[in-house]
């Protein structure tokens, strides 16, 4: 080997330990978060002056969680996140995976006007949205209700999944669908057999996030849920206190775990899906 | 099994016709070639036979039926495409099998078809495997076993080779071949390939700007190409071109050396003509044609040399090892018989 090989290869070497150095610093600030609520959701104490403390784990204890469960009336509040979640994705999927596949297949002006209005609609802070929403559904009768704020998330959620199905859709090559034809497929059969298939993981994919979004989503539900349709997001404020009694913070941390927990076990059977949706088409099949 | 005929198409798309009233008749069992470079409109043409396209205008017969107005899947026909049209979530016998089973056939009948297509191809080790876990060339012959199983009257191929490298296209191109005298099926095979074409086909349909410039077997066209265009297309390389007059019963090219007139033709005095020779039908003498060397290529079987004659750069090919230098002055005369004359306004053939 000469030398000018070698010099080569360990500054590649070196370099390789830069980068495994900068994403190991990277790994523990985004880790750290989550650590600190774990530590101190697990933690009897009520303040917290550095985060050393908590990882010390002195007062460590499982009354937090107990307190979650029984104070909190987590599982009314678990009830409403798991059925509206669940409704959204199973909504968003049946009208947005026809209705994106039906954008692919129209031509030209129509579809860039349907697509322009499906994303305008993202242009839009929710924020804006909830007020009159609330005035709305106060009409409707369906303010305080499940199906009011179903329907909330529905109005981000379609949006948002068609504009990411045509997408999806569009990376079916054209020639696939011919020779469906010629195998003697009807629409229907190009659909469900041919396209549909093709795009299963990013289908798949959306349907997480989508929940995820649901299941995250905190600004409809402080407007829109009322008393009886709280989802967990809602549910764990009531632990802030008042000005006497001050914050919870460690009931508000186990709370915390109890919420993401779901979602992030979720995920992580999911991943595989995920990662799959995401770069989707990126090779040809 | 079925011939095709082809009446009158026309095809537009939108403001733009891109083909203008082809007629070609197709055999029974024939082995057909469209060929011509890209955007002359014989993809167009293969799917209109398809129906994957309508026609603007005329009639598609196949197996004497007009199937106009047919959808594709009641035509009787099977298609390979460009980049094989595979069903990424289907195995192989899924794919191969899929139009049986959309046609509502006997689970059993259909592993039964799709095991002796599979046979055919050298496919029964990988009916099992999806296309991603399959090279180029496997990919295309599940492409052609998707096609077979059908049973059709009649293949159509669309560039199926384009996409294969030079090796594995030679290799393709003769079990293609293979598979039509196996099966003597009714094949349309488009091609901008001219080896392909001249290889494959009992019939060559050139095309170009949408028309037919000429169709018949491909030695046929090889040896009386009826225009310039297919003069120039059909054969590796290309034939050359010169302009010429006829003065005193002889071909006067431009720097003045003069070529006679082939046997058998009569040409008016002072007539504007293109000499046509192919690179391969040129031979070394003391007198002829006066060159001079500029590019010396032996590729081991034949030595291709190029030349500059008559203010133009030209090409040809000798099987015999003479030993050539850059520079150098040659003399060459075409083999008799094989020089090609053609109008210049009309663009036909004269001889």
């Amino acid at each position: 080997m000469t030398n000018r090989m070698m010099s080569a290869r360990l500054r590649k070497r070196g370099a390789v330990w830069i980068i495994h150095a900068l994403l190991a610093i990277w790994l523990v600030i985004s880790l750290l978060p989550p650590v600190m609520l774990i530590a101190a959701s697990l933690n009897r104490t009520a303040l917290f002056r550095s985060p050393m403390d908590l990882l010390t784990f002195r007062d460590f204890t499982l009354e937090n969680f107990t307190q979650a469960f029984t104070r909190g009336d987590f599982w009314f509040f678990f009830t409403n996140s798991v059925i509206i979640s669940a409704s959204a994705v199973v909504i968003t999927l049946v009208v947005c995976v026809p209705l994106a596949y039906g954008l692919t297949k129209i031509s030209g002006r129509a579809r860039a006007a349907v697509s322009f209005g499906v994303l305008a609609m993202r242009f839009i802070p929710y924020v804006v949205l909830a007020l009159p929403l609330f005035l709305i559904f106060v009409n409707l009768g369906l303010s305080g209700s499940r199906t009011g704020l179903l329907l909330a998330h529905l109005s981000i959620h379609i949006p948002f999944a068609t504009w990411m199905l045509v997408g999806f859709f569009d990376t079916v090559p054209q020639e696939l669908e011919e020779a469906g034809i010629v195998d003697g497929c009807n629409p229907w059969h190009l659909f469900w057999h041919v396209s549909l298939p093709v795009v299963r993981s990013g289908v798949i994919a959306l349907a997480i996030l989508v929940f995820i979004i649901s299941w995250n989503e905190y600004l409809f539900a402080l407007f829109l849920a009322g008393n009886s349709a709280q989802p967990l997001t809602v549910g764990i404020t009531r632990f802030l206190g008042g000005a006497e009694a001050g914050a919870e913070y460690g009931v508000i941390a186990a709370y915390a775990v109890l919420v993401i927990a779901p979602v992030i076990l979720f995920a992580l059977t999911a991943n595989r899906y995920i990662v799959s949706g995401m770069t989707a088409g990126a090779v040809k099949g | 099994m079925a011939g095709v005929s082809i009446r009158n198409v026309e095809k537009t798309f939108g403001e733009t016709q891109v083909i203008h009233g082809i007629n070609v008749e197709i055999a029974d069992g024939a082995f057909v070639v469209l060929v011509g470079p890209s955007g002359c409109g014989k993809s167009t043409l293969l799917r209109i036979i398809a129906g994957l396209e309508d026609v603007t205008g005329g009639q598609i017969l196949i197996g004497g039926t007009e199937v106009n107005d047919m959808a594709p899947k009641d035509r009787d026909i099977a298609m390979v495409f460009q980049n094989y049209g595979l069903y990424p979530h289907m195995t192989v016998a899924q794919n191969m099998g899929f139009a049986l089973k959309l046609a509502r056939a006997e689970t059993a009948d259909i592993a039964l078809r799709v095991g002796r297509a599979a046979e055919i191809l050298n496919l029964t080790p990988l009916l099992d495997r999806f296309p991603r876990q399959l090279s180029g060339g496997q990919r295309q012959r599940v492409a052609m076993g998707r096609a077979i199983v059908r049973n059709p009257q009649v293949f159509l191929f669309d560039e199926p080779l384009s996409n294969l490298d030079a090796k594995l296209r030679v290799q393709m191109r003769a079990e293609i071949k293979e598979l039509h005298q196996r099966l003597k099926v009714t094949t349309v095979y488009v091609t901008h390939d001219q080896i392909e074409a001249m290889t494959m086909a009992d019939m060559i349909v050139v095309m170009h700007d949408g028309v037919v410039k000429q169709a018949g077997a491909p030695l046929e066209l090889y040896d009386r190409p009826s225009n310039l265009f297919v003069a120039g297309f059909i054969g590796s390389p290309s034939m050359n071109f010169f302009a010429a007059t006829v003065t005193d019963g002889a071909l006067r090219l431009a720097d003045g050396q003069s070529l006679q007139v082939p046997e058998g033709t009569s040409l008016a005095e002072g007539l504007q003509v293109i000499v046509g020779l192919r690179p391969e039908e040129l031979v070394l003498s003391d007198h002829g044609l006066r060159a001079e060397v500029t590019l010396v290529e032996p590729t081991g079987a034949e030595l291709h040399v190029g030349a500059r004659l008559a203010g133009q750069q030209m090409t040809a090919v000798f099987r015999e090892r003479h030993s050539l230098k850059h520079g150098q002055a040659i003399a060459m005369t075409p083999l008799p018989g094989r020089m090609h004359l053609f109008d210049p306004t009309t663009q036909t053939r004269l001889n």
